[in-house]
């Protein structure tokens, strides 16, 4: 009984010792920038783009522009196909 | 061409930014192209029934209008299939046979139009087979605006990015980063058979383009982050159901991790913050697109959410993979998806 509680004991520091051990938020901070896209790879949201067919048929009219309706495979704004 | 084509393709190139911002109204919408019944497909069809015969799921019933059959019928307006109605009627982006399969047509609403400012048709743009030679494309748009007398002028609206569902107080918007740690990687995706043993029906795509997302965690959801010990399941589905490799959208079947954790230790506690570490980890199938093959998803990752005792809310939340794997076995890709507290530079949204 004894045993099995220092058992316990030791076993609770050393997993106390080797949650310190986890990289702190400095760390995760670093793995965080190091993941973030690159300019090249978010120039395409330099383009300007309203919500809907609808909206850009309205905006169209007003500013007498044309409308470029690419309907693509996947979505724009997150980038997953 | 996808959407992740189109950002590293065509919207990449100045003269197209340039000419889209001064000339036209630009707008973006998703399909599932290659899944929509019309695309006269017999690999597809058949990966389809493989699904259903395996118990897979299959996406939501198909919506039948005059311009075609779209599997995503929440994603289709009146007006726009008002348009595809047209383009439909005009033979002019429905109807082009497929290169590599003589007899076989490409059809569907997987295109770019240039309609005139009173929503005429002047030109189309076959994406599949157009979208990666931009010097087409810019030819195209160039001659819609000499055709017009369009002036340049300011970009008439510029949609910013964000969460997708509107944040209400005590909200916190976290964005998602993910991408291969390795890019570009080549990634060999079965198109048809779910053992992928066909080589014919073996595509190697190359992923360039990273993942951007949001994800909105609720008040009471990321307060529950603050008590050591399990993480409530709904929680950290929520948060790690995004931490997925950039391939396909997301669609989150019930059976979607095979094995998940997340469990918060107390980590810090000052007079004026307290700070909690998260440990995470999941195993999640390849079932979050229209691709179900054998790959796998694996992950640890580890995070920090700090907060401010005065105020009550986030100072800070972080979070990223230290290992992430996918892939089958013998053949994994890493990939890595790093979480961070919004600090509202938004670019972009659109559905």
């Amino acid at each position: 009984m004894r045993f099995n509680l220092i058992l316990i004991i030791i076993t609770f520091l050393a997993l106390g010792h080797l949650e310190s051990r986890a990289p702190g938020p400095d760390w995760v901070q670093s793995r965080v920038d190091a993941l973030q896209p690159t300019d090249a790879q978010m120039k395409w949201s330099k383009v300007s783009f309203v919500r809907s067919l609808d909206e850009a048929l309205q905006l169209a009219r007003v500013h007498r522009r044309p409308v470029f309706f690419a309907s693509v495979d996947g979505e724009l704004d997150s980038g997953r196909c | 061409m996808g959407a992740m084509g189109a950002r590293a393709g065509l919207l990449s190139q100045d003269p197209i930014i340039k000419t889209l911002n001064e000339h036209y109204v630009s707008v973006f919408v998703r399909k599932y192209g290659h899944d929509d019944v019309d695309w006269i497909g017999s690999d597809r069809r058949a990966q389809v029934e493989d699904w259903k015969h395996n118990g897979l799921k299959v996406n939501p019933p198909p919506l039948s209008t005059d311009a075609g059959v779209f599997r995503q019928p929440w994603t289709t307006t009146e007006a726009e299939l008002r348009l595809y109605k047209t383009l439909k009627l005009k033979e002019l982006a429905y109807l082009v046979e497929h290169p590599e399969a003589p007899g076989e047509a490409l059809v569907g609403p997987v295109h770019a139009s240039i309609l005139s400012p009173d929503g005429e048709v002047m030109d189309v743009i076959n994406l599949p087979f157009r979208g990666d030679e931009p010097k087409f494309v810019y030819a195209q748009l160039l001659r819609a605006v000499e055709e017009l007398g369009t002036p340049p002028g300011p970009p008439v609206r510029t949609l910013l990015a964000g969460p997708k569902e509107p944040l209400r107080p005590g909200d916190l918007a976290l964005r998602v980063d993910v991408r291969f740690i390795a890019d570009p990687v080549a990634l060999d995706d079965v198109i048809a058979h779910l053992d992928g043993t066909a080589p014919a029906n073996t595509i190697t795509l190359r992923m360039e383009a990273p993942v951007r997302e949001w994800i909105v965690l609720r008040e009471d959801e990321w307060r529950a982050l603050l008590t050591p010990g399990r993480a409530p399941q709904a929680v950290a589905e929520k948060l790690l159901g995004r931490f997925v490799p950039p391939t396909d959208q997301l669609v989150m079947d019930e059976d979607y991790f095979e094995t998940m954790q997340m469990e918060t230790r107390a980590y810090a506690r000052s007079a004026e913050t307290t700070t909690v570490q998260l440990h995470a980890s999941a195993r999640i199938k390849h079932s979050w697109g229209r691709n179900r093959d054998y790959k796998v998803a694996e992950f640890q990752a580890l995070g920090y959410l700090e907060v401010d005792h005065a105020s009550g809310a986030v100072n800070s939340f972080r979070m990223a993979t230290m290992e992430g794997r996918y892939g089958t076995p013998g053949h994994q890709i890493p990939f890595g998806v790093a979480v961070q507290k919004d600090a509202g530079e938004q670019v972009i949204s659109v559905r």
